[in-house]
């Protein structure tokens, strides 16, 4: 029994980390800057007089201690992963690898395990530090138990995105770009330091933001959609991260998507007990919307696991044939039922939070520009160029999309029904288009056309505010 | 039944046919050296019988399992071992054979000693604590076939496995295979090197820009393409006087060649009656020193069939 629970890729891996002096080198620099971050905010502490007692100041530091450490685990954790399966196809030992009777989950959990036991080597290494605030006093133990357990959460997450973009590239360089690429963009849009501060607070067990999503759920609801939102996200990463070991990715795409419809069933669930327990004066009028819009833009991993059926016409989606694998068009009937389930949530809405159906069709338009950047992202990713471009199609959707969603005044105006139109048909034609050209040409025409919806967006807009204005 | 068969198996890289139409068959025992020029399809063929490539169209299966629908159970039939492998860095050893043994779930109590085992199969007893990186190129490939044969496969795929080797790495690497060949393995060899197979295989296959050529056993190829048989004869003296008599008044030799003051001609006559020639050179004075008959070797077979595109 112990020994099918033996996993050789994380005894090798790990072996392999804690052999080269770079790791010590690595944990050496990350406990330089702690200790420097400690040492000198002591000493500005001291003398600008901030903390007059012993306690707070042992407090402060300790705040600013863990802020410190929170982000050097959040920056160096991905470096731990994204070279780890792509330097196996460098090294080329990747095909003596895959042909071991090891699964292909296996093989990814190995690799996960291993860079989340180094991350709580980290943590651990940090701790002589901590103990001398203690000596100080004021730091209370069960807080300092959950923020490091916020830490660690971080430290998982992103150590299986790093792995899912390490399994995804080519290259070791291509999946650190691209890694460190969309984290930035998503601290950008504060994607991610929203989960960073959403763990922190789950972790940490302080009040929450009343303008923060689940003020309306008690800390224990809180504390169990966040952990298992989280597990699911980390699960659904190394998913992704196995299917693409496979010779074709499309065979282990079903189970991404049921990983990703638990999560968005999840996330519906939360939304609907906040919703009942805190009806909001000030909340959105779309508020199931906006928050299927914010989930919608995570189906992009979920989708380029998919990959796309070249030459064929858009209706043949509907062959059963063409569904049946884990293709790009296979995402669409999957999309379809994400929706379903989002409708049939809004029926346990306050009446004051129901979303309008002009949300859902615009949402609905929206999901077909996510869907066509899914299609580019499996043409691209293998492509330096189609990658970046891929990210900036994936900015703009995103702004436009929480942008226009999250307007109080959505779903007012006659013109928006045109406008979810336009962005249903042109994602569309763009496909119907995209298969008689090479994909190097739609890495061009993508961002074009994204601009071109967004000027549209924006041009019907100000039409709408003009009316408003005229009629008042 | 055949432990290794491809029917009409072909590969397609857009445009460019790697494999077109590929008929194999290897029974138990067998060794087949699978030759041809580089970008043949060699590996192209091999990758697909590994369960590593998909083929476009036709059906490969090893031991009666199908590589594409069941890779799981081919893989525990054969042992790879690719033509550009790569180690990892900061591993010894016996940790690189210990990883894989775990991976093909060897028990535990056993690994020890079968990591022993192929260890003194390959004769790296002596670098078992050693850093793999730190092994020369000869000694990498034998501990890559050592870890080969850790799960004890009954078919071996081996890709090129002597190539970028010094001779002395080469024969020691062709003693091995031959270990292999005794234990009773179904082995497929390939090569761009032909004398380095011919006297491993019993059956052999020549493929050129992905079309099969010719296979079977070595003998029946030999008898089928050569009626010739290679004479060697070396005169004393006049070689020219030699060649005349046997290019102007024998009717059954073709090609008469000069090398390095030995005279070689094809005998297409009757088997068996090639003592005429020695009689006819005999008869006109010609001082024989030495005569025999040379036996046809996979490289003149290869020429034969091979369209020059080759070399």
């Amino acid at each position: 029994m112990i020994e099918r629970l033996e996993n050789p890729v994380f005894r090798q891996s790990s072996r392999q980390r804690m052999r080269g002096a770079r790791t010590y080198g690595c944990l050496l620099a990350y406990l330089l800057v702690l200790g420097l971050v400690v040492i000198i905010s002591y000493d500005q502490f001291v003398a600008h007089g901030v903390q007059r007692t012993t306690t707070g100041l042992a407090q402060t530091l300790f705040e600013t201690l863990v802020a410190t450490q929170w982000f050097l685990v959040a920056f160096i954790t991905p470096a731990l992963t994204t070279s780890a399966i792509t330097m196996e196809r460098e090294q080329r030992t990747y095909d003596l690898l895959i042909m071991t009777p090891l699964s292909r989950f296996t093989i990814v959990w190995g690799k996960f395990a291993s860079a989340v036991a180094f991350i709580v080597v980290m943590i651990l290494c940090g701790m002589p530090l901590v103990a001398v605030l203690f000596l100080m006093g004021g730091v209370d133990t069960g807080l300092m138990i959950a923020l490091y357990l916020g830490m660690l959460a971080t430290g998982v997450l992103l150590a299986s995105y790093g792995l899912m973009m390490s399994a995804i590239c080519a290259t070791s360089t291509l999946a650190n770009l691209l890694t460190y690429g969309s984290l930035a963009v998503g601290y950008f849009v504060g994607a991610v330091a929203g989960t960073a501060f959403t763990l922190s607070r789950v972790f940490g067990g302080g009040s929450f933001n009343i303008l923060w999503l689940g003020s309306g759920l008690t800390p224990w609801q809180m504390w169990t959609f966040s952990v298992l939102a989280l597990l699911l996200v980390s699960w659904l990463f190394l998913q992704v991260a196995s299917n693409y070991l496979l010779a074709d990715p499309r065979v282990g795409a079903w189970k991404t998507r049921a990983l990703l419809a638990a999560l968005y069933l999840l996330v519906l669930v939360a939304t609907v007990l906040d919703a009942q327990a805190t009806t909001r004066a000030s909340a959105s009028a779309n508020y199931l919307g906006g928050v299927l819009a914010f989930m919608w833009v995570t189906v992009v991993p979920a989708l380029f696991t998919g990959v796309p059926y070249q030459d064929r016409k858009w209706y043949e989606w509907l062959r059963p044939g063409s569904l049946r694998v884990g293709t790009v068009q296979s995402a669409l009937p999957f999309m379809c039922l994400i929706v379903l389930m989002a409708i049939v949530a809004d029926r346990f809405m306050p009446a004051l939070l129901r979303t309008q159906p002009l949300v859902w069709v615009y949402v609905m338009g929206y999901f077909c520009w996510v869907w066509s950047l899914g299609c580019l992202l499996s043409f691209a990713i293998r492509n330096r160029w189609g990658a970046l471009f891929a990210l900036i199609g994936f900015l703009a959707v995103f702004v436009q999309l929480i942008y226009t969603v999250s307007m109080a005044d959505f779903g007012k105006g006659r013109l928006q029904w045109l406008e979810s139109l336009v962005n249903i048909a042109l994602p569309v034609a763009l496909w119907e288009a995209s298969g008689k050209m090479d994909y190097r040409v739609w890495v061009v025409l993508y961002p074009l056309m994204t601009t071109a919806s967004l000027l549209l967006t924006g041009w019907l807009r100000r039409v709408r505010k003009s009316a408003v204005t005229e009629n008042s | 039944m055949a432990l290794v068969e491809t029917h009409h198996l072909t590969k397609q890289y857009g445009n460019l046919v790697a494999v077109n139409n590929l008929n194999l068959r290897l029974e138990e025992g067998d060794i087949l050296g699978f030759i041809g020029p580089n970008g043949a399809g060699k590996t192209t063929t091999i990758r697909i019988l590994a369960t590593l490539l998909e083929p476009t169209s036709g059906t490969a299966t090893i031991a009666g399992h199908d590589v594409v629908k069941e890779p799981e159970a081919v893989r525990r039939i054969i042992g790879y071992m690719p033509d550009f492998f790569g180690v990892y860095d900061d591993v010894k050893v016996w940790e690189y054979l210990d990883f894989f043994a775990c991976a093909y779930r060897v028990p535990r109590s056993e690994r020890e000693k079968l990591i022993d085992d192929v260890l003194a199969l390959t004769d790296l007893s002596h670098k078992k604590n050693d850093y793999v990186e730190a092994l020369s190129r000869g000694m990498k490939q034998r501990l890559c076939l050592a870890k080969t044969l850790l799960h004890n496969p009954q078919v071996l795929l081996l890709d090129e496995p002597a190539s970028g080797l010094d001779p002395r790495a080469r024969i020691e690497i062709k003693e091995l295979l031959k270990e292999l060949q005794n234990m009773g393995k179904t082995i497929l060899i390939s090569s761009h090197i032909l004398p380095e197979l011919a006297d491993i295989c019993n059956k052999i296959a020549i493929i050129e820009r992905g079309e099969l050529l010719i296979s079977g056993e070595i003998n029946t190829i030999m008898r089928q393409l050569t009626g010739s048989h290679v004479l060697e004869i070396k005169v004393a003296d006049d070689e020219d006087a030699a060649v005349q008599v046997l290019q102007n008044q024998l009717e059954d030799i073709r090609e008469v060649r000069v090398e390095d003051g030995v005279i070689r001609a094809h005998y297409v006559g009757p088997p068996g009656e090639h003592y005429r020639v020695v009689w006819a050179l005999a008869e006109k004075r010609v001082k024989v020193l030495s005569f025999a008959e040379q036996p046809t070797d996979l490289e003149d077979i290869f020429m034969r069939v091979t369209q020059g595109a080759v070399q």
